[in-house]
């Protein structure tokens, strides 16, 4: 080996590892650690703390999924230990929404969507604040849109008996449809009608057991 | 030698009658096929106008109809947004920047280039005497990119609303009255109007402001006014109403502060006694322009009464009632769609076609679409035009997610969110737009049963019962409304058997009867 090719070797090689080296940090930090936006990771924390913050053991809650070939929802009963703030129970039961069924139908919500925030006012008005993915991933339609509606609303009114309507934001905005159809400029009392009849309204089957705590005045979130 | 005889033989040519003839039937072709050829462009192009209304100003484009298809100079309508200025023309193609927008265009050829993406456009491009011409709906393809200001166009009509413009529109209504017909023409704001007669009819000025009609021609069958059409081919919008007979008397007045013009046409008394009557008239319509066209009469009363001894008039038929149909999404927003790419927007599009047309054929009805070609109206756009339309029925037209069901068909009534506080508050002269649906629900739940009746008779519809649904489209409507969901379009199906002729047809006709039967109920 000539005294050229060595010194050659001396340069490429150590300029060859460092190179590679600095690839597979970049690779990682491309697909595995990239930091996710402040307000993603203050969610989740908020999510955490809502889903951890429970008062006791698991209830029996009822949570409604659309069955779009009927065109109703259905109850699904599923344990859940709920929070004794009431803007966290709400987080909670969307949040579960959200998480889609186990034994029934179809999902209200997109999985991308998320909770923003929940406010729940004295008369019992629920601000429930969606991030855009509530309707972003939507199969959009006139029945898609209102049995997500209700989905959410009808769950919330059988589980958590201070509620008696909700109020949906979009993205912090009051917004005219969840994707071009249903009116979410009011809010929306509960309608059973769209519960398809003998899965029962959460009392009937599986009595979901809302915490006790009356109509309270909360917040949970940035809304 | 040969050239002498070449010469004898010419003028022994021309002096043999059947050679004249012969040259006399050459020089005759020639001049036939030239002024074919000078003539022929004469007959297939022909002059219109296309008004553009800026928000200060009104320029008129010259329109070229050729084939059918109706074309605007592009060099002119890009001036609308900016200046263009041509790049390279060479061998039928085109070259333009305008701004930071790069504009590329072929001769013969509908598609075109803008900053490398291909648009698509309904006719092909032409160059006729130099100038390079587009189709109209290069106003709602193209136009839009290249500006940040407003561009308003409903695809079909003459006129563009460009920039901060707000055009007015109007409904009419016709009714009898004592010995004529009374013409109610209701404005969404104030006009200024002028009145004057000329060829047998009578012409009212609508001022300085921009005007979208929503039926640009309307046909009454009525003994004394045969039609209404709106006209802005100069740039001044116009009504131009059209008697059935001469020696008619016309007191037109401006009523509910400026915002409702009505027009009184009654028979003309006999002996004439328009002195007596004190109130201003403008004369018959075949009368000398000039000679009494007349402001807005103050509201003449004394002219209708009937004349002593004279049989009173049959009562006239009222006109068409109206009904409107709303094909739901539009324009970029193309709805839900399947998987084989038929989209909600073109779907219910061509449903509201096929409604329209049927319910046209009956002629017992006027049908007002909320959108056309491309567009795409807000919300509130859609429930005001069917609000100033005053319709005797609302469809809104949409394609869902119905399960896997398909055909299937879902009929909506509204359902507001929470109990509206209105039901209980005394009524009142003013009905909150968020609240106009309220008072027509019952009507509105008749709609929706006998829809669900006439798709029954639809072969291998599934039919869903009616139901109420928080559908916005639905809630400030002021008419009987329903909203018809088509299924199933979703992603992981197929939408062929939606799209097929026959069907659509049958879901057509059904919806004509349906309507048919509630029109006549309200009538």
């Amino acid at each position: 080996m000539s005294r050229r090719t060595k010194i050659m070797l001396l340069v490429i090689v150590p300029v060859l590892v460092i190179g590679s080296l600095y690839l597979r940090s970049l690779v990682r930090w491309a697909f595995f650690e990239r930091r996710q936006p402040p307000d993603t990771v203050a969610r989740a924390q908020l999510d955490q703390a809502a889903l951890q913050a429970s008062a006791g053991p698991a209830q029996t809650v009822t949570l409604y999924f659309p069955s779009y070939a009927e065109g109703k929802l259905r109850g699904e009963a599923r344990p859940l230990a709920l929070a004794t703030d009431p803007p966290d129970r709400v987080r909670q039961i969307v949040l579960a929404l959200i998480e889609g069924p186990k034994q029934v139908a179809g999902s209200a919500l997109s999985a991308s969507a998320d909770v923003r925030g929940v406010f729940v006012t004295a008369d019992g008005t629920v601000y429930l604040d969606l991030s855009s993915g509530a309707a972003g991933d939507f199969n959009p339609g006139i029945e898609s849109e209102t049995l997500a509606v209700y989905s959410v609303v009808d769950s919330l009114a059988a589980n958590l008996p201070e509620v008696k309507s909700v109020q949906f934001l979009v993205q912090g905005q009051e917004a005219d449809t969840l994707d071009g159809h249903a009116d979410l400029t009011a809010p929306f009392a509960p309608d059973t009608s769209w519960v398809e009849s003998g899965t029962g309204s959460g009392q009937g089957e599986s009595p979901a057991a809302p915490a006790s705590p009356g109509p309270g005045l909360g917040t949970s979130g940035r809304s | 030698m040969g050239s002498i005889q070449l010469r004898a033989s010419n003028k022994t040519a021309a002096r043999d009658p059947k050679s004249r003839l012969g040259r006399k039937t050459i020089i005759a072709a020639i001049l036939a096929v030239a002024a074919i050829v000078w003539l022929w462009p004469a007959r297939r192009v022909r002059g219109d106008n296309f008004v553009v209304y800026l928000p200060n100003a009104r320029q008129l484009l010259p329109i070229q109809t050729m084939d059918g298809v109706r074309y605007l100079p592009l060099v002119k309508v890009l001036n609308l947004v900016g200046t263009a200025s041509v790049l390279e023309e060479k061998r039928g193609s085109l070259k333009i920047a305008l701004g930071d927008d790069r504009l590329e265009l072929h001769d013969g050829n509908d598609k075109l280039k803008l900053n490398k993406h291909d648009i698509r456009l309904s006719s092909p491009v032409r160059v006729e005497n130099s100038q390079w011409l587009v189709p109209l709906d290069f106003l709602d393809s193209v136009l839009p990119r290249l500006t940040t200001e407003s561009v308003r166009y409903r695809a079909g009509d003459e006129r563009l609303f460009l920039g901060n413009v707000n055009p007015l529109t109007f409904s009419a209504r016709l009714s009898a009255i004592t010995n004529g017909d009374r013409l109610d023409v209701q404005f969404t704001s104030p006009v200024n109007v002028r009145t004057a007669s000329t060829n047998g009819q009578w012409v009212i000025f609508l001022g300085d402001k921009a005007l979208m009609p929503l039926e640009a021609q309307m046909k009454f069958q009525s003994r004394y006014v045969s039609g209404m059409r709106f006209d802005d081919q100069d740039g001044v919008p116009k009504l131009i109403i059209s008697p059935t007979e001469a020696n008619l008397n016309f007191e037109p007045s401006l009523t509910d502060g400026g915002k409702t013009l009505q027009m009184d046409i009654t028979q003309a008394a006999t002996p004439p006694t328009q002195a007596a009557a004190g109130a201003p008239k403008t004369s018959p319509p075949n009368a000398a322009p000039g000679a009494a066209p007349s402001g807005p009469a103050p509201g003449g009363t004394a002219a209708n009464a009937t004349p002593q001894g004279a049989a009173p008039a049959a009562p006239a038929p009222p006109a068409l009632p109206v009904v409107v149909i709303d094909a739901g999404h539009g324009g970029p927003d193309p709805g839900g769609h399947s998987s084989d790419g038929v989209t909600e927007r073109d779907l219910v599009a061509a449903l509201a076609a096929r409604a329209q047309a049927a319910l046209i054929a009956t002629g017992k009805v006027r049908v007002v679409l909320t959108r056309t070609g491309s567009s795409d109206p807000t919300l509130d756009e859609r429930e005001s035009v069917s609000n100033a339309a005053r319709p005797v029925a609302f469809l809104t037209l949409h394609a869902g997610d119905l399960g896997g069901a398909s055909p299937a068909m879902a009929i909506y009534t509204y359902q507001a969110p929470s109990p509206p506080a209105a039901l209980v508050a005394p009524r009142s002269l003013f009905v909150p737009w968020d609240e106009a649906q309220q008072a027509h629900l019952t009507r509105s739940r008749d709609l929706a049963k006998s829809l669900a009746q006439q798709f029954g008779h639809v072969q291998n519809l599934d039919v869903r019962s009616p139901a109420a649904a928080p559908v916005r489209q639905l809630r400030s409507v002021d008419a009987p409304a329903v909203a018809l969901e088509l299924g199933t379009l979703a992603p992981r199906q197929a939408a062929e058997g939606l799209t097929a002729a026959a069907f659509e047809d049958q879901l057509a006709n059904a919806i004509a009867q349906a309507v048919l039967a509630l029109a006549q109920g309200a009538s």
